[in-house]
């Protein structure tokens, strides 16, 4: 089985969206260079690309919050990331028009979503897209594997990376460190205590 | 003189944990935020080295000040270097060490002028989150310096938390791997 992976854009100040749900500069490290990312329509710096090319293929699935998947229309039915994608919410959407996307959405629970994920992405990854589902995520103890791309700006407010995760302190490994063009790509595993 | 926000934080953004008092001044586990500095790591050590090395003044908060003064002594935050050192404070404490290097002024602006008469062509250092968030907003800071350290405390004083909901833009000026924290530089191009 693969590991379960939260993965954002990050601001310094901890924000994956600002306090009006907008990204602000967050993404545009992926199109800001000209080395291609295959599979995606993203042109980065080359440093950006290598980093994404290692992680990316190695995401099965990916699972979200119902928040996201509205403020992104389901991303209009097409995966951001993974083959499939597990909506975390309380009820279907109704009258979503792409029915035959890989999206299924998951009444009984988190849990059951990142199980779900692991039976599609096999031995691959399945990754948590942030924020508060990740935030039950880290409570819940799910996450084997944090990636924060970080990028130079503070937002003040919005919505956060890590939710609203309360749980006690987790100890994580020095980083693997990557630096793009406006983005620190960081990626850090979990101390299994 | 540039004026620098410096400060050490974990990955979810706190720069103490939780139960902060004065037995545990950065919360119960907080010093973990400053073992990169005091541990083993020859490149904390170069960090920090570095850093002490450009100050001129320092300034913090009377929060920050009266949590840390039984460890700072008369000395402050500067060690053996005597780095004068501005408080902001409504008042003067009553027990201040004897030839210490303490000033205690009214405003963040005020410290900040104070600092940067005494820094000279060094740096002004600010570490309370809580000055180092007014000067950011009065478009004073002009750099900061947030030494990451792997860990998610879930709870404690967030570094940016008054800054109501508009963006300060950055430009990275140097990323440097380090044991137990990430050093991050950063310019401030653009403040609230």
């Amino acid at each position: 089985m693969g590991k379960v992976i939260a993965q954002a854009s990050m601001s310094l100040d901890g924000f994956i969206a600002d306090a009006n749900d907008q990204a602000g500069p967050l993404f545009d490290w992926y199109y800001n260079g000209n080395a291609e990312v295959t599979g995606t329509d993203f042109h980065t710096s080359p440093a950006s690309a290598e980093y994404l090319r290692a992680a990316w293929p190695a995401i099965g699935a990916d699972v979200i919050g119902r928040r996201l998947f509205d403020l992104t229309n389901g991303w209009n039915g097409r995966p951001a990331v993974g083959d499939a994608v597990f909506v975390v919410t309380h009820q279907p959407p109704a009258g979503w028009p792409y029915p035959d996307a890989p999206f299924t959405f998951v009444t009984d629970g988190l849990h059951s979503a990142i199980a779900q994920a692991q039976a599609v992405a096999g031995d691959r990854d399945v990754s948590i897209t942030p924020g508060n589902i990740a935030g039950q995520a880290f409570q819940a103890g799910l996450i084997d594997e944090i990636r924060v791309d970080l990028v130079p700006v503070v937002f003040g407010a919005g919505v956060r990376y890590f939710g609203d995760y309360a749980g006690s302190p987790l100890l994580l490994d020095d980083p693997q460190i990557v630096q793009g063009d406006r983005v620190t790509h960081l990626h850090y595993r979990l101390r299994k205590s | 003189m540039t004026t620098v926000f410096e400060i050490s934080m974990s990955l979810d953004g706190y720069v103490t944990a939780a139960g902060v008092r004065p037995e545990e001044p950065m919360g119960d586990g907080g010093q973990q935020l400053h073992e990169w500095a005091f541990g083993a790591d020859e490149r904390g050590r170069e960090v920090l080295a570095e850093s002490e090395s450009k100050v001129g003044a320092s300034i913090a908060g009377r929060r920050t000040y009266d949590l840390s003064v039984p460890w700072w002594g008369p000395d402050g935050p500067g060690g053996a270097a005597r780095t004068p050192t501005f408080i902001v404070s409504h008042g003067t404490p009553e027990h201040v060490p004897e030839k210490s290097v303490y000033t205690f002024v009214n405003s963040p602006i005020e410290a900040l002028e104070r600092a940067a008469a005494a820094a000279g062509d060094k740096n002004v250092d600010v570490f309370s989150a809580s000055i180092g968030q007014q000067l950011l907003r009065a478009g004073r800071i002009d750099e900061i310096h947030v030494h990451l350290v792997p860990v998610l405390f879930g709870a404690g004083t967030r570094l940016f938390e008054d800054l109501g909901g508009t963006h300060v833009q950055l430009e990275i000026i140097g990323v440097g791997e380090g044991s137990k924290a990430t050093h991050l530089r950063y310019a401030v191009v653009a403040a609230p």
